[in-house]
């Protein structure tokens, strides 16, 4: 243990060099992280639009306040944020725990099911559901219409529970996936001390399961929270039409003015940065430093709670919710690609494969499908071997400002991908003009994805690291090797697995990614996801639906992959 | 006789929570060339913590470290020279075999650093002969992997010892092999040092490795040395009641030096022949006594050194007997072998042979 606290100097080639490399590594986090989001803070308390001359003044944040729409604005966006939040754990919770602890059957296609729901993008889904719920040509609105009679639909998307249906799938993923770990690594001892006390399962899971889990649950709640304000593409997709807007979307809103209005934009954004930070404190003071992705130590039992004759009704409210919530609006949406016109099945020959065929024809679509391909594997192959260089110097080496360059690395999780895409906008647009020629390029939309996905996959190679034992490298030390040779020939190849699941992992979130790249992408580098949106918001449904489902092919190939190569998201238990 | 290793006021400490710990307290010693030379002591005592700083993994607070001729570690001087320009080689308590290599490239790699001058057939050779010397030899391609725990501890010395380093540092290399394996293995591993005349430091908890082991003992308590002697007169002689109480069982009764080597104790007076330096005549003192040595007798006995008592508890343990006998207010352990049977309740005599009693100071 006192071994383990000392955490020695590690042998990188002699002082100077150390320090240098240490420094460069150091500016870059600190360039892509705390550099963007104080020229957010600073900017809003400028007039100027980025590139035009600075004029200080507190003119942005006269007109965002002064905007009346603002109060219902941040109304909109707590409350949804807040029954999403809240809906969702109490699923997960659920899940969790017939996924963990239970004798359920069809476990692991469960655990897939939900796994794969957090890797599906949010818009094409949305589309599928829009097929669905919409008032005037939604295809369960006709059947329940036909079938009882109704004079009206019977379900409007286009509504606050529209938009909270929509993320349920991903809002529940999103924590199951955060729960599970702990859920998993509870020591089974401690519910059977309960049950030979006399509790019953109900009681068991209420009294002394979930109160020890409490840690977790908390902290996924605030992280899911935080992440619930960031989403942009359903809330315009399904509530711009409505005319409900949240702060994303209305962040969106103020950019697509003609001219667009910085101002109160960025003075919007620092007030939403300043209330995440204060909820991420607070997560942070009542976990302490614990991290989210430990190593779970084997050597604990785990035990099934036999459910006996219940176990088929929870197996049935898990297919049911997966059924309904994951695969369902997936089928509409490949069915969709096949109409002629999005909606109607009423009219004559409403099937056609003409969107599939016409779609590769399409220059706008290859030109988008080739930026996509190409963020996708310069973030996944750069990120990678960034997130890998930052992990490894946060885990062996000891250096004053460990700390801050934690607290760096972890900053974009903190960040909507909204604010993300706008500070880099300030970044590259303010700073001269050497950065400004880079806008619009795909190398900004490289970096921006590579920014976003920091927290996370440096979350995962730091677990990584940590199963590649100090004395492996201590033992090419021991056998004369020198530093360099020895994270060449023993660190990279053990890492090597890890890295190529975070690598897929980022390759993912560039592909479906667009918060953080719809402020930052021109005409000729936009992606797919974006191309989407355009089309959704030019009416073209039918187009939409088919880059929709490439897109998700894609996604699930890559998903895939990553899972074969064992990663389980938020948890190394990477044996 | 050259020096091997050099150690001059070592210190390390560590901060914790609510203060530090002097993990190494000051720590100095001396190693000739061609020693086994064994730190022993308890858990968290640090004697790891001093292996790891001969082999630059850690960085002492002060003192210095000589391998040979060549001084690498030096707080005063700011001299600090890196494991891989160290000449040594570690064995691992953990083995540290890479698992993405086979054996062959596990052992090789020393060589492959730094070839010393040799054709790559010979360093094959030299490969393939460490193997044998190792008995693993006929298994270089095997993936490390696939490699049982005793096979992998064997491939860790195969690849210190093909470095040819002056000093080989061993860290409980054997703790995590089952009993049978570990005894087969302390000989095996002397043998093997001894043949090839490497010096090894070696470092272990367990004294019966380190008594059957080394040429000498250095006992490590504390982060001090307690005491450095050769096995025999670290069993025989040791130099206080901790480093009595921690090799082996000893029977400690509080006694006063009454004349010349004579220990006067609650239950008795009792000649002695040894007495610690520092007691002299009036003295509060230890008497120590190891239970093997004492004779149990059913009939008083001839001589001195005798005292009555009665049985209260007995223990077989195959090999041999332990019973503890209340003789006035104390409890002697006593060690028999398993042909003598005592009786719980038996009243019974104990005979102290004198040139087993010590005397030792009482801290």
């Amino acid at each position: 243990m006192l071994r383990a606290l000392a955490l020695s100097d590690a042998r990188f080639p002699r002082l100077s060099l150390r320090a240098g490399l240490l420094l460069i590594l150091f500016a870059m986090v600190a360039f892509m992280t705390a550099y963007p989001l104080s020229l957010v803070f600073i900017n809003s308390f400028q007039v100027g639009a980025p590139g035009e001359p600075v004029r200080w003044g507190l003119d942005a944040w006269r007109s965002a306040f002064a905007d009346p729409t603002i109060p219902g604005v941040l109304g909109n966006t707590f409350f949804l944020a807040g029954v999403r939040v809240v809906i969702a754990l109490t699923l997960a919770i659920f899940f969790a725990w017939v996924v963990t602890r239970t004798d359920t059957p069809c476990k692991g296609f469960i655990e897939f099911s939900l796994w794969l729901g957090f890797f599906l993008p949010h818009l094409p889904i949305t589309i599928g559901w829009i097929l669905l719920l919409d008032p005037d040509f939604g295809v369960l609105n006709q059947f329940l219409m036909k079938l009882f009679g109704l004079p009206k639909a019977p379900f409007n998307i286009y509504s606050y529970g529209g938009i909270i249906w929509a993320h349920l799938a991903f809002g529940t993923s999103i924590r199951f996936l955060l729960i599970t770990p702990a859920f998993r690594s509870m020591d089974a001892a401690l519910e059977e001390a309960a049950y030979t006390s006399g509790c019953n399962n109900l009681s068991t899971l209420l009294r002394i399961t979930i109160p020890i889990l409490a840690p977790a649950i908390i902290a996924a709640v605030i992280l899911g929270f935080v992440k619930a304000l960031q989403s942009l593409e359903v809330e315009l997709a399904i509530g711009f039409p409505a005319g409900i807007l949240v702060y994303s979307t209305k962040i969106w809103e103020y950019l697509k003015w003609e001219p667009a209005r910085y101002g109160p934009a960025t003075a919007l954004s620092s007030f939403f940065i300043v209330a995440i930070f204060a909820l991420v404190l607070v997560q942070r003071i009542m976990l302490g430093r614990r991290e989210f992705t430990t190593i779970t130590g084997r050597g604990y039992t785990s035990r099934r709670t036999r459910l006996g004759p219940w176990r088929w009704l929870t197996f049935s409210l898990c297919i049911l919710f997966i059924a309904v919530m994951i695969y369902m609006p997936l089928l509409f949406l490949i069915l969709g690609t096949f109409m002629r016109i999005f909606g109607l099945f009423n009219i004559p020959d409403p099937w056609t494969a003409r969107h599939w065929l016409g779609a590769f024809d399409d220059p706008t679509f290859l030109v988008s499908l080739r930026n996509t391909l190409l963020l996708g594997l310069g973030a996944g192959v750069f990120g990678s071997i960034f997130y890998a260089l930052v992990s490894y110097v946060l885990v062996r080496l000891r250096f004053t400002g460990r700390g801050v360059l934690d607290l760096l690395a972890w900053l974009p999780w903190a960040l909507p991908g909204v604010l993300t895409g706008l500070a880099l906008l300030w970044v590259f647009l303010g700073s001269g003009s050497v950065l400004a020629s880079l806008y619009g390029s795909i190398y900004l939309l490289i970096l921006a994805i590579i920014i976003s996905e920091l927290p996370l996959g440096t979350q995962i190679l730091k677990a990584s690291v940590l199963q590649v034992h100090r004395e492996l490298e201590e033992a090419a030390w021991a056998s004369g090797a020198p530093w360099l040779y020895t994270f060449r020939r023993i660190v990279v190849p053990l890492l090597a697995p890890a890295m190529f699941a975070v690598g897929l992992v980022t390759f993912i979130s560039a592909v479906r990614d667009i918060p953080t790249v719809v402020f930052l992408a021109t005409f000729d580098s936009r992606t797919l996801s974006l191309l989407m949106l355009d089309y959704i918001a030019g009416g073209s449904f039918e187009k939409s639906t088919v880059i929709g489902v490439l897109v998700i092919i894609l996604i699930i190939v890559a998903a895939v992959l990553a899972r074969i190569l064992g990663l389980r998201m938020g948890n190394a238990e990477q044996t | 006789m050259a020096t091997a290793l050099k150690i001059d006021a070592l210190e390390k400490r560590f901060s914790i929570k609510d203060g530090e710990v002097r993990a190494i307290d000051g720590i100095s010693l001396a190693v000739e060339e061609g020693e086994f030379f064994t730190f022993l002591g308890p858990s968290g005592c640090g004697k790891t913590t001093t292996l790891r700083c001969i082999a630059g993994l850690e960085s002492p607070d002060a003192g210095e470290i000589t391998i040979g001729d060549q001084l690498v570690f030096s707080s005063a001087r700011k001299i600090a020279i890196p494991t891989h320009k160290r000449p040594i080689s570690m064995v691992f308590q953990s083995y540290a075999i890479w698992p993405h290599m086979t054996v062959f490239e596990n052992a090789v790699l020393p060589l492959k650093v730094d070839s010393k001058g040799l054709s790559s057939r010979q360093i094959s050779e030299k490969v393939t002969e460490v193997l044998r010397l190792v008995r693993m030899q006929g298994l270089e391609d095997r993936p490390a992997t696939q490699l049982s725990g005793g096979q992998q501890q064997r491939l860790a010395l195969a690849r210190a010892i093909l470095r040819e380093p002056r000093l080989i540092l061993l860290d409980e290399p054997l703790s995590n092999l089952d009993a049978k394996l570990r005894q087969q293995m302390r000989l095996e591993l002397r043998e093997l040092m001894e043949h090839l005349k490497i010096t090894s430091i070696y470092v272990t908890h367990d004294q019966s490795e380190a008594l059957s082991m080394s040429t000498r003992i250095a006992v490590i308590l504390n982060g001090k040395i307690m005491q450095v002697s050769v096995p025999t007169d670290l069993y025989t002689r040791p130099v206080n009641k901790q480093v009595a109480d921690f090799i082996g069982n000893t029977n400690f009764l509080e006694a006063t030096v009454a004349h010349g080597t004579c220990l006067r104790t609650t239950i008795g007076s009792f000649a002695c022949t040894g007495l610690a330096d520092e007691l002299s005549d009036g003295s509060r003192a230890v008497m120590a006594i190891r239970p093997e040595n004492i004779e149990p007798h059913r009939s008083a006995p001839d001589g001195n050194n005798v005292v009555q008592g009665k049985v209260e508890i007995t223990s077989f343990l195959g090999e041999y007997v332990d019973f503890w006998v209340g003789v006035g207010g104390a409890f002697i352990q006593v060690r028999s072998h398993h042909s003598f049977h005592p009786v719980k309740g038996e009243p019974l005599f104990l005979r102290f042979p004198p040139e087993y009693c010590f005397g030792i100071s009482p801290n």
